[in-house]
């Protein structure tokens, strides 16, 4: 794959993108805020989810426990995988079994994690994703790069293309014509397939349902036409009690869209009951590690939290800009650069949790209050920690400790290299450090020290001053900088 | 046999995942959350007057049409004027409140147990409901038999018709009447019509469920 600032660059290079994510995060974050305002309590009930997602990690073994009993006596079948590939595996084998061939699928990020629909594929399963972004990424061959709003990096017109191309229908680029034509290309493809798969938002341990929350209606169709229903879960997406997840459900709408509640929640505690005209036959659950466990022993655990809003997403000025693909990985955005990292390994990821100014924003909106900042140190730590540091870093750091730890030698230092910096500065701007050095004015200028240290002012000061009084903080010999 | 590998490979993983995860949560960072909350969020009592003005607010601000009428005989007039001459996916008579069943015969009417197929014909979505939620304007429908989900769901116009007794505030109120009963049945939350803002958050209504929520609330 691409390196991390290549994909940045592609990004930052895309005026179409920017554009769009503007507008998108621009929106989303108002509303989101304009709802929450409306909701009364708020605080106090994201206060009260967040309780209830870090109470339920404090005992996750025994929670999955009791989740899987009571989905078992709902007449679920449940299996555990513990990576991607397994989870493929089993719903390969499920569907197999079952002698499904044609799969529908909604929106379900755990899948998009697993790769599944290229194992489907592989297994000779035909798979067809139905929420209407996920629906046009997969005729367009690319990738979602949004939680919420998988496309917000395409325009009207090249959807009309994507689809013109792919789906050989007239073209238009008129939105409401378009959704038309997926309804009708989609509806019959719900009506012939076997299998239904999706993620789930949360699953209830107290009484073993699977919760799925839509705006279009393609989860309900995927759980309500096809005989087999198979949901592909982590294992950290529990809440412990309805009364939890009607917390859960006041915040996540809220926090994603601005909707006081997403269009659709269903919840579905089982496969059709007697004397029921529909829904599945057969139900399956798959509990999926992938990573997960590893996150909830380390300093990240926290994260397992998080109910993929995507706000931390709208609010972030470094995702504003670089949009979702520059993250490589299923999960963009800031909560992207903890997850990725946390369940694919911090080799060949150590550069997410760099991508960010750690302003806090990411914080503030996140609905069940994820300190997504310190997770974000914790992973740049434990990157150096992993790093070969190069020789001459670690050199230099020596030789810096050794400095700073002895004031007479500090200062004489910081004396010879203020003149010397002078001397490289005639119009009090260094263009051009030498050596190794030079890495810092590569793209751009920097001031010269002043001719008078901050020390130094600060003896003037005290030796001037009448006796008794404090000295007033020294002014800087000139303005600062650069102010804008 | 594959099957059958594939339950053992997840019996293993079953006893290495949740081994790990006993592991790690003897040693997880778990932050401490704050303390002093309630253990249960309270709901203020509201009158029914109360709750019906706050249902029809957020109906008009979803795009739902809502009909409110004083008789049972007016519901059944509402309905019979909504759906006369359309093809109809119908829960079954007995399951519709006020003799709608009644009212709507002669119509052209699917059901449950009749093909995918035809009832994807279907133009109109004919339903009763458990509970409307008026803090957000929502639909609680538990599915069952003679109820099937896809009345609901499949039409381009779903036609809900309630019982002014039965707007609760809100789903926390909802949850409570299920604290006690042993299993839930498949339970799906309606909130205005289907809607998508995928392309350029364009709203555009009716993309999968239905694009038309018509709601009659009677005595």
């Amino acid at each position: 794959m691409s390196h991390f600032l290549d994909r940045v660059e592609t990004a930052l290079k895309d005026e179409e993108l920017k554009g769009a994510l503007d507008r998108a995060t621009e929106r989303l974050g108002s509303r989101r805020s304009a709802s929450l305002a409306s909701l009364e309590n708020s605080d106090m009930i994201r206060d009260m989810a967040r309780r209830a997602k870090m109470g339920l990690l404090k005992d996750l073994a025994g929670n999955l426990e009791t989740f899987e009993k009571n989905l078992i006596k709902n007449g679920v079948k449940v299996h555990w995988a513990e990576d991607g590939k397994a989870a493929n595996g089993l719903l390969v084998d499920i569907a197999k079994k079952a002698g499904c061939k044609r799969a529908v699928k909604s929106k379900s990020m755990a899948t998009e994690e697993t790769h599944l629909n290229h194992d489907l594929l592989e297994a000779d399963i035909d798979v067809l994703e139905t929420d209407l972004g996920e629906y046009i990424v997969q005729l367009a061959g690319t990738t979602p790069s949004h939680i919420i709003l998988p496309i917000i990096h395409m325009t009207k017109e090249r959807i009309g293309e994507v689809m013109h191309n792919k789906i050989k229908v007239p073209y238009t680029s008129d939105p409401e014509k378009l959704a038309k034509i997926a309804r009708v290309k989609l509806r019959e493809a719900f009506l012939s397939a076997d299998l239904g798969i999706t993620g789930a938002n949360f699953g209830v341990i107290d009484s073993g349902t699977i919760v799925l929350v839509s705006n279009e209606g393609n989860a309900r169709l995927v759980t309500t036409l096809p005989r087999v229903h198979v949901v592909v879960m982590g294992i950290e997406k529990l809440v412990p009690n309805l009364a939890d997840l009607d917390l859960m459900i006041k915040i996540l709408g809220r926090s994603a869209t601005g909707q006081k509640i997403t269009t659709y929640t269903s919840l579905i505690t089982g496969p059709r009951r007697a004397g029921e005209a529909d829904g599945c036959e057969e139900m399956h659950v798959i509990l999926l590690d992938n990573g997960r466990s590893r996150i909830l022993g380390g300093p990240i655990a926290e994260i397992l939290g998080c109910i993929r809003c995507g706000a931390c997403l709208n609010a972030c000025p470094v995702y504003k800009n670089i949009g979702g693909h520059a993250y490589g990985d299923t999960y963009p955005g800031p909560v992207g650069a903890i997850v990725t990292p946390g369940l694919r390994g911090i080799k060949g990821w150590k550069e997410l949790p760099d991508a960010s100014s750690l302003c806090g924003a990411c914080r503030e909106v996140c609905p069940v209050r994820l300190d997504i900042p310190r997770m974000l140190l914790e992973l740049r730590k434990h990157a150096v920690e992993e790093a070969k540091i190069p020789f001459s870093l670690r050199m230099g750091l020596w030789g810096f400790g050794e400095v700073a730890s002895r004031p007479w030698l500090y200062k004489t230092g910081a004396r010879l290299g203020g003149i010397f910096a002078r001397l490289l500065a005639p119009d009090g701007w260094i263009k051009k450090l030498p050596g190794l050095a030079g890495g810092w004015t590569r793209s751009r200028d920097m001031k010269a020290p002043a001719p008078k240290s901050f020390q130094q002012l600060w003896r003037e000061r005290a030796a001037a001053r009448p006796a008794g009084k404090p000295p007033a903080a020294p002014t800087p010999a000139r303005e600062p900088a650069h102010v804008r | 046999m594959s099957g059958e590998a594939s339950s053992s490979t997840s019996r293993d993983a079953r006893l290495t995942i949740l081994a790990r995860v006993r592991q790690a949560q003897i040693r997880a960072h778990i932050p401490e959350t704050k303390a002093g909350l309630p253990e249960r969020l309270a709901y203020p009592p509201t009158t029914p007057a109360a709750r019906r003005a706050r249902l029809l607010e957020e109906f008009k601000i979803l795009g739902v049409e809502a009909y409110v009428e004083e008789s049972e005989e007016a519901v059944r007039l509402r309905v019979r004027s909504l759906v006369t001459g359309k093809t109809i996916l119908s829960w079954d008579a007995d399951r519709l409140p006020y003799g709608i069943g009644e009212a709507v015969r002669g119509e052209k009417i699917y059901y449950g147990h009749d093909s995918k197929e035809d009832q994807g014909q279907a133009e109109i979505g004919l339903t009763g409901c458990q509970n409307a939620l008026a803090e957000t304007g929502t639909l609680a429908m538990t599915s069952g038999q003679g109820r099937p989900r896809s009345a609901s769901l499949m039409p381009i116009t779903h036609v809900v018709v309630i019982r002014e007794a039965d707007i609760l505030q809100g789903m926390g109120e909802f949850f409570d009447g299920f604290r006690k009963s042993p299993e839930l049945p498949y339970l799906v939350f309606i909130t205005g019509p289907s809607r998508t803002a995928d392309i350029e958050l364009s709203l555009t209504l009716g993309v999968h469920g239905p694009g038309y929520l018509i709601v009659v609330i009677g005595p």
